[in-house]
């Protein structure tokens, strides 16, 4: 479990990027957070990743004060999975799976017979592991976003921050991802993951946060939150939250529909 | 099936090892005295067991003060400035990064040059330019944590700049030396050269040598995270703080011993790397030693130009950048979509 509390960030005292932000992660939730550009969501998640330095406020897993534990420890903890990037040199993707397992090794120690194990479990369990010998650089975005997840996976830490896992991904991928974001709180990850589609907070994740100029401006479960009048507000552009029912099932699932005519009369 | 680049890392390693003996050994060979591979064995082997001497008396200083010590040291400058250089790509996650990026060989240059306008013995430039390699490389550390927010980008940033100031130093001085002795042996020192070398640098190299590679070697796995970038790293649970004065001292450490002994040596430490990646991989646990065994080999290669060609020594610096600008050109062409 996930606590921050109270936290605050700024550059300079006269410009708070983050006030006062506080929320739970439980385990095995899927948090979203959604929130216009420069809104601070990517600060939150380095602040909360200790690559920024909180200028207040508290973040515990477990009961563990984040700011007291080792890099290491917190690398145990808590994996991050970044935006697909190129590596400066030519790594197959299962070395840099197998990177993942670092934060395990004693300094001077290299990986054993058991890490690799656990990185290629990683990646079976992505369906990755037929791609374990491709060049990290010549993988579509996709396939590279996959094994950064595996990375984080190979690291066993229970809550993954995701920096937008859908971002740069087709159609195709963006649902396979959120699939596999869902399975993994299912296994018993705890996610929490930015994005700027709010259709997400519907489609994969169970908890919502509405983030807009460095506070939070409502937090909940995903149907409580993601409201017409709070996304209209949030993006401020006319959002309608609707509901569609599903062909063949009567399932029925919201949607977020931009309102395009109106946004012109404005 | 394609062997791939890091498959069989152990034979790899075997048989480039077995080269760099066969060369080490052939190497004797070459020089301005013809002595057969017979004589040679036999003065290497009576410095162990009894061998009754039937040969001059002087093919004894040859091969043992004179090519012994330059083929040792062209093996461990050779080796050191291609393990600096690996680690420091690694490091700054560039493949275009030598290992003077913080200024340690503009820093070095400066000492040396004040030590031969000043008249200086051999011995006292070496003393110098180690002294001067070590303090440029500090200030440029000193700066990038004064300055900024120490990261990785500010501390290249704080090399260049440093770098510069050194080169700027050098350039004044050299407009002060007299032009008949001091200024040539200047000019000469910048262009490196491994013919003043005698046993007692290797002793001197050995520990400064075998310090870094030790340090290098027990946090190389921490140091291939670093491949993924510096914030990656640390939400891997690496300590980057502390790698990175690693990395930066042992590699320092290398490359000022390397330098001080045999002046500045471009394109080893940039070049090396990249063929050694070629043959086992990119990940840096393996990088580190085939860079340092196939950085022996070329140096040793190159020297032995050197000393092949009668009549005029060619600088050993020119020598590498003429050999490495076309070798780099060619894996510019073969590996640029791993790097992109």
């Amino acid at each position: 479990m996930l606590e921050v509390e109270g936290l605050s960030y700024y550059y300079h005292p006269d410009r708070i990027i983050l006030k006062d932000v506080s929320f739970v992660l439980e385990n095995q939730d899927i948090l979203c957070m959604l929130g216009p550009n420069g809104t601070g969501k990517t600060t939150l998640l380095r602040c909360l990743l200790s690559l920024n330095k909180m200028k207040s406020g508290r973040i515990e897993i477990d009961g563990f004060d984040l700011t007291r534990t080792s890099v290491k420890k917190r690398a145990q903890m808590m994996a991050y999975v970044p935006q697909a990037t190129t590596m400066a040199f030519p790594y197959e993707a299962r070395e840099v799976v197998l990177m993942g397992r670092v934060a395990h090794l004693a300094t001077g120690k290299r990986p054993t017979k058991k890490d690799r194990l656990i990185s290629e479990e990683a990646m079976d369990k992505l369906g990755i592991l037929n791609m374990s010998r491709y060049l990290f650089n010549e993988m579509s975005g996709g396939e590279k976003q996959m094994v950064l997840v595996a990375r984080a996976l190979a690291q066993q830490a229970q809550i993954l921050i995701m920096d937008e896992p859908t971002a740069n991904l087709d159609y195709c991928n963006q649902i396979k991802m959120l699939q596999v974001i869902k399975s993994l709180a299912e296994q018993g990850y705890s996610i929490l993951m930015t994005s700027h589609f709010p259709d997400h907070a519907f489609l994969a994740c169970n908890k919502t946060v509405l983030m807009r100029d460095g506070v939070i401006m409502a937090q909940g479960l995903s149907e409580d939150v993601v409201t017409t009048k709070n996304l209209s507000m949030l993006y401020d552009t006319p959002v309608s939250v609707i509901e569609a029912r599903l062909d063949d099932q009567d399932r029925v699932i919201k949607v977020c529909v931009p309102i395009m005519n109106e946004y012109k009369k404005r | 099936m394609k062997i791939r680049s890091n498959d069989y890392f152990m034979i790899k390693t075997i048989l480039l090892i077995c080269f760099t003996i066969f060369l080490f050994f052939a190497s004797f060979l070459i020089g301005r005295f013809e002595i057969s591979i017979k004589t040679v064995w036999d003065i290497i082997l009576a410095q162990f067991i009894n061998i009754p001497q039937y040969w001059d008396a002087t093919l004894n200083t040859v091969i043992l003060q004179v090519r012994f010590p330059r083929i040792v040291l062209a093996i461990l400058v050779g080796g050191a400035l291609s393990v600096s250089g690996a680690s420091y790509q690694t490091l700054f996650k560039n493949p275009m990064v030598s290992p003077d990026i913080l200024g340690v060989s503009a820093g070095a240059g400066f000492g040396a040059a004040l030590a031969m306008v000043n008249n200086a013995s051999w011995w006292e430039v070496q003393v110098l330019a180690f002294v001067f390699g070590i303090i440029a490389v500090t200030s440029a550390y000193l700066i990038s944590h004064m300055f900024g927010d120490h990261s990785i980008t500010v501390l290249i940033l704080a090399g260049v700049v440093v770098s510069s100031l050194f080169q700027a130093l050098i350039s004044i001085v050299k407009t002060l030396a007299d032009t008949e002795n001091q200024l040539p042996s200047i000019t000469f020192w910048l262009m490196g050269s491994l013919g003043k070398c005698t046993n007692e640098d290797v002793l001197i190299m050995l520990p400064a040598l075998i310090l870094s590679l030790a340090m290098i070697f027990v946090f190389r796995h921490q140091i291939n995270a670093l491949a993924a970038g510096e914030d990656e790293a640390i939400t891997m649970g690496v300590n980057v703080s502390l790698v990175k004065l690693v990395v930066v001292t042992s590699s320092t450490l290398m490359t000022v011993s390397a330098v001080s002994i045999c002046g500045i040596v471009g394109w080893v430490g940039m070049v090396v790397p990249h063929i050694a990646r070629m043959i086992t991989g990119a990940n840096f646990s393996k990088l580190a030693s085939t860079s340092f065994i196939v950085g022996g080999a070329f140096l040793l290669i190159i020297d032995n130009v050197i000393r092949g060609v009668e009549g005029a020594e060619l600088p050993l610096g020119v020598m590498t950048a003429l050999v490495g600008t076309p070798v780099f050109v060619i894996l510019l062409s073969r590996v640029k979509k791993g790097w992109s």
